[in-house]
């Protein structure tokens, strides 16, 4: 089988692992709804129990397509900086995109009886609007610093740092706003902190796909910028890259689709991290044409099974943060050693 | 310098270095320099010097700080980032980490700067890709993985890429400095060929110095004063700019052979007459000789015999001849090497005895291992005689021959021949014809004694006599007394007033002392025992009885 041909053969079942996922996503959940149901329902059909109908439509439909789109999301936003940076370690929050959502979420949780009080209180009491407008509103403000830095910092490497630093600065002044509060307040915190693809209406969903697919288009025009840095920025310029731009494009897109997960789901780990190296393993190349593509899929599918397993078979539900971690590390644990070479992950 | 052509790069007083916080600092200035279509031009330097720094302000990766940079007419800081990227294609010393590209795929991104915006590749793109990676040799590269090719490899490969930029010029910042020697004989080889049959310009900087002379059509030399030097390589090695740049105290650059040698030597010379005189040459300039023609202070003989202070040293190997001329130090000689054919012909006017000719006889050795054959020629000649008459005889006539061709030489050319390699022959009438070797020591005639006494009397006369005196009965006092008779009768006939002293300390030296009273031997000859004989020259016997014969 020509390279070609084989990639093509694992994006197709790429393609259709996800619409499988989707399925699978729908049909499982704490109120048992048979698959050929689900499928009715899923084709506008009326189902045996018109409360299915419900339960799909308006609590798992919307939580599947989130996690699908978060899951692509991170990979590909992961994928970007990987390949940005260089670096096997980079994700999506390696800017403090997460760190300034959390601080933001955190000023809104706690209410801290700050002069900034009465204006957190609103949002407070705004709910779920208030606490993605607040991650939203924190995430933007560091990207916004970061993105303005990048235009004077001339090495990549350099900028990776300056986020990691902020980042750290932000969670310390997050830990510091949950010491001095109430526990509940900040257990509450703790609770978004997890993240999860359920909070998600169709309301949201009506900003969350916009803004994903926005950043996903601007990732899909980033592909063939992120394969001329896979040479390293002098050899990108020479190949005439306008090294600074495809860079503020790049992270721009990147920190958006992180920021966009951030403010409706919390800060997702791991996938951001995983997916790019699975993706990459099973397609075979750096080739960004083609990475972009399966890891965006990998990314919704690898989404949507952490999705599905997080719900126990007794009814109970599993924060998202623990299942990536623990089913996920294992698996590219294993997807790395198993490979035939176990260096040039970087990109 | 005549004017550039257009085409090509061209530098007029182009200035680089670096600006930091608004402050510039220059590091090369007022360069002014072409690197032609169709022409290899490597960039010489040593290190510190600014090399890299002009190459990354030509590739555009930092902005010149004055002066103008012009491809094919078309100034260079005017051009966007892909118009330049199509005109110029540059190799780095980025160690690149490729990921999981095959060497195509690495190739390929060389086509960026003509790419739309999704980086898609057209038929046209491929069959660009496919010819630059066959231009550079790494056809059968197309399908490995980037990250699995050696260093070698990935170098050509890389040079691929810049080729599929369609670029009229390459940059190419030490493309050569993680690659061995082969593989750097071979990328300098391909350079070469790229610019002449696509008729590039390429521009490749190199520690390389040796090779880059030998290979590049152009050099530009950047020395330690910052000054750029350009010019065929020959244009700078004889113009010295080369030695005034890499000489060190240790090494100096040859502009005849383009290398590095050390130190001509205080004055210590070899003469080459084996066989392959280049290597040798270079073998033994490294240990601080320097080869000469004509005289010299040592000398390497056909067959790797080493000759240095009159002693003859076999050499198996080339190896052993280095250590050999290590091992004398490079000091000048007192006794020296030179040709003997002048000596030996003016030894030639002393006397028909003295005639010597060149003929490829029986080596002397054989002579001397057994002598049987030359006492019975001998003994035929002179009649019914004994056996030990014979062989007196034999000896004398050719101790007689041995001095009167070394002390010949010596007077008429202050040369003692190499008597080591002769060969000989007895004829049927006449006395016995020796053919010595073409060389010969320079020997001052105070050093003369000593070195006659170890080359005739230990190198040939010992041995013969021990070969007679293994085969017969034959008195050694007898023997040595032949070879002083011998001595005297050819430097009476010499006639030179130089050679006595010579002539005095060999006869007042073992084994030769004692063997004369004055002018008498105290031994007999047994000349009287020939049927024609009678009393020789030196007989202390009363001149009456010589007068009478037996």
């Amino acid at each position: 089988m020509t390279p070609g041909a084989r990639r093509a053969a694992v994006l197709a079942v790429l393609g259709t692992s996800l619409l499988a996922a989707v399925v699978v996503a729908v049909a499982s959940g704490s109120v048992a709804v048979p698959l050929g149901e689900t499928a009715r329902i899923l084709v506008g059909l009326a189902p045996d129990d018109p409360r299915w109908t419900v339960v799909v439509e308006s609590v798992r439909l919307p939580r599947a397509l989130t996690a699908a789109l978060a899951g692509a999301a991170l990979g590909v936003a992961g994928l970007q900086m990987q390949t940005l940076f260089r670096n096997p370690l980079a994700d999506p929050f390696s800017l403090g995109v997460s760190s300034g959502a959390s601080l933001g979420v955190a000023l809104v949780v706690t209410g801290a009886g700050t002069a900034a009080g009465g204006f957190t209180a609103g949002f407070a009491a705004a709910g779920r609007v208030g606490t993605v407008g607040a991650a939203a509103l924190g995430g933007a403000l560091v990207l916004s610093g970061i993105l303005a830095l990048s235009r004077l910092v001339r090495s990549a490497v350099t900028l990776l740092v300056i986020g990691v630093m902020a980042g750290a600065a932000a969670t310390a002044v997050v830990s510091l706003m949950l010491t001095w509060t109430d526990p509940l307040r900040a257990q509450q915190f703790v609770a978004w902190g997890l993240g999860s693809f359920a909070g998600t209406t169709w309301a949201d969903l009506g900003v969350f796909g916009p803004v994903t697919l926005a950043g996903l288009a601007v990732a899909w025009l980033s592909a063939k910028p992120l394969n001329a840095l896979l040479l390293g920025e002098n050899y990108a310029r020479t190949m005439g890259l306008n090294v600074r731009r495809a860079r503020l494009v790049t992270l721009l897109g990147a920190s958006v689709l992180a920021g966009a997960v951030t403010a409706f789901c919390g800060p997702i780990g791991f996938l951001g991290i995983a997916v790019p190296h699975v993706a990459r393993r099973l397609i075979g190349t750096s080739d960004h044409r083609v990475l972009l593509p399966a890891t965006l899929l990998c990314g919704a599918v690898a989404a949507l099974l952490c999705s599905v397993a997080s719900h126990l078979p007794g009814g109970g539900v599993l924060p998202i943060n623990v299942v990536t971690a623990l089913v996920g590390a294992p698996i590219v644990i294993v997807v790395l050693l198993r490979s035939r070479r176990l260096d040039g992950a970087v990109s | 310098m005549t004017a550039p052509t257009p085409d090509g790069l061209v530098l007029s007083g182009l200035a680089v270095g670096y600006k930091r916080r608004g402050r510039a600092t220059t590091v090369l200035s007022g360069l002014d320099a072409a690197a032609r279509r169709g022409e290899l031009t490597v960039l010489l330097g040593p290190n510190g010097t600014g090399k890299s720094t002009l190459l990354r302000t030509l590739a555009g990766l930092q902005p010149a700080l004055g002066g103008e940079q012009v491809l094919d007419g078309e100034d260079l800081t005017t051009l966007s980032d892909v118009d330049r990227a199509r005109r110029m294609a540059v190799v780095l010393t980025d160690r690149v980490d490729p990921g999981l590209l095959t060497a195509r795929e690495l190739a390929g991104l060389g086509r960026h700067p003509h790419t739309g915006f999704t980086g898609a590749l057209t038929e046209a793109d491929h069959a660009v890709v496919s010819w630059a990676l066959e231009a550079v040799g790494a056809g059968h590269l197309t399908n490995r993985q980037a990250a699995e090719l050696s260093d070698g490899e990935r170098q050509r490969v890389l040079t691929a890429r810049a080729l599929a930029q369609e670029p009229g010029l390459i940059l190419l910042d030490e493309p050569s400095a993680f690659l061995d020697a082969p593989s750097r004989v071979a990328l300098t080889g391909l350079l070469r060929r790229l610019a002449r049959d696509r008729d590039l310009a390429v521009l490749v900087s190199s520690h390389d110095l040796e090779l880059a002379l030998r290979t590049a059509d152009h050099v530009w030399l950047v020395d330690r004063d910052g000054q750029m030097h350009s010019g065929t390589p020959e244009e700078l090695a004889v113009g010295g700019q080369i030695a005034a740049t890499f000489d060190t105290d240790d090494l100096v650059f040859d502009p005849a052979s383009g290398t590095f040698v050390p130190p001509a030597p205080a004055g210590g010379t070899v003469r080459i007459t084996a066989g392959d005189p280049a290597i040798l040459g270079r073998a033994l300039a490294r240990e601080g000789w320097r080869p000469v023609e004509g005289e010299a202070d040592i000398e390497i003989a056909p067959g790797h015999v080493g000759l240095a202070d009159g002693v003859r040293t076999p050499l198996g190997s080339l190896g052993e001849v280095s250590a050999w001329a290590r091992a004398l130090g490079h000091a000048p000689r007192a006794i020296r090497r030179a040709g003997c054919g002048p000596a030996l012909a003016g030894a030639a006017s002393f006397g028909a005895y003295f005639r010597s000719q060149a003929f490829s006889g029986t080596p002397v050795a054989e002579l001397y291992a057994d002598p049987g054959e030359a006492v019975r020629v001998v003994g035929a000649r002179l009649g019914e005689v004994e056996w030990r008459v014979a062989a007196s005889t034999m000896q004398f006539g050719y101790a007689a021959r041995l001095w009167s061709l070394a002390l010949g030489a010596l007077s008429a050319g202050g040369v003692l021949p190499d008597l080591d390699p002769m060969t000989y022959e007895y004829p049927e009438e006449g006395p016995v014809a020796l053919s010595p070797g073409e060389g010969g020591w320079l020997v001052p005639l105070g050093e003369a004694p000593v070195l006659l006494a170890r080359i005739v009397i230990d190198g040939h006369l010992r041995p013969l006599h021990a070969g007679l005196r293994s085969r017969g009965k034959v008195a050694e006092g007898l023997l040595w007394g032949n070879a002083a008779a011998a001595l005297s009768g050819a430097v009476r006939v010499i006639g030179d007033p130089a050679l006595e002293p010579v002539h005095a300390a060999l006869l007042a030296m073992p084994p030769l002392a004692g063997t004369l009273d004055g002018t008498l031997r105290r031994s007999c000859c047994l000349y009287y025992r020939t049927p024609s004989g009678g009393y020789c020259g030196n007989c202390p016997l009363p001149a009456t009885r010589q007068e009478t014969p037996a």
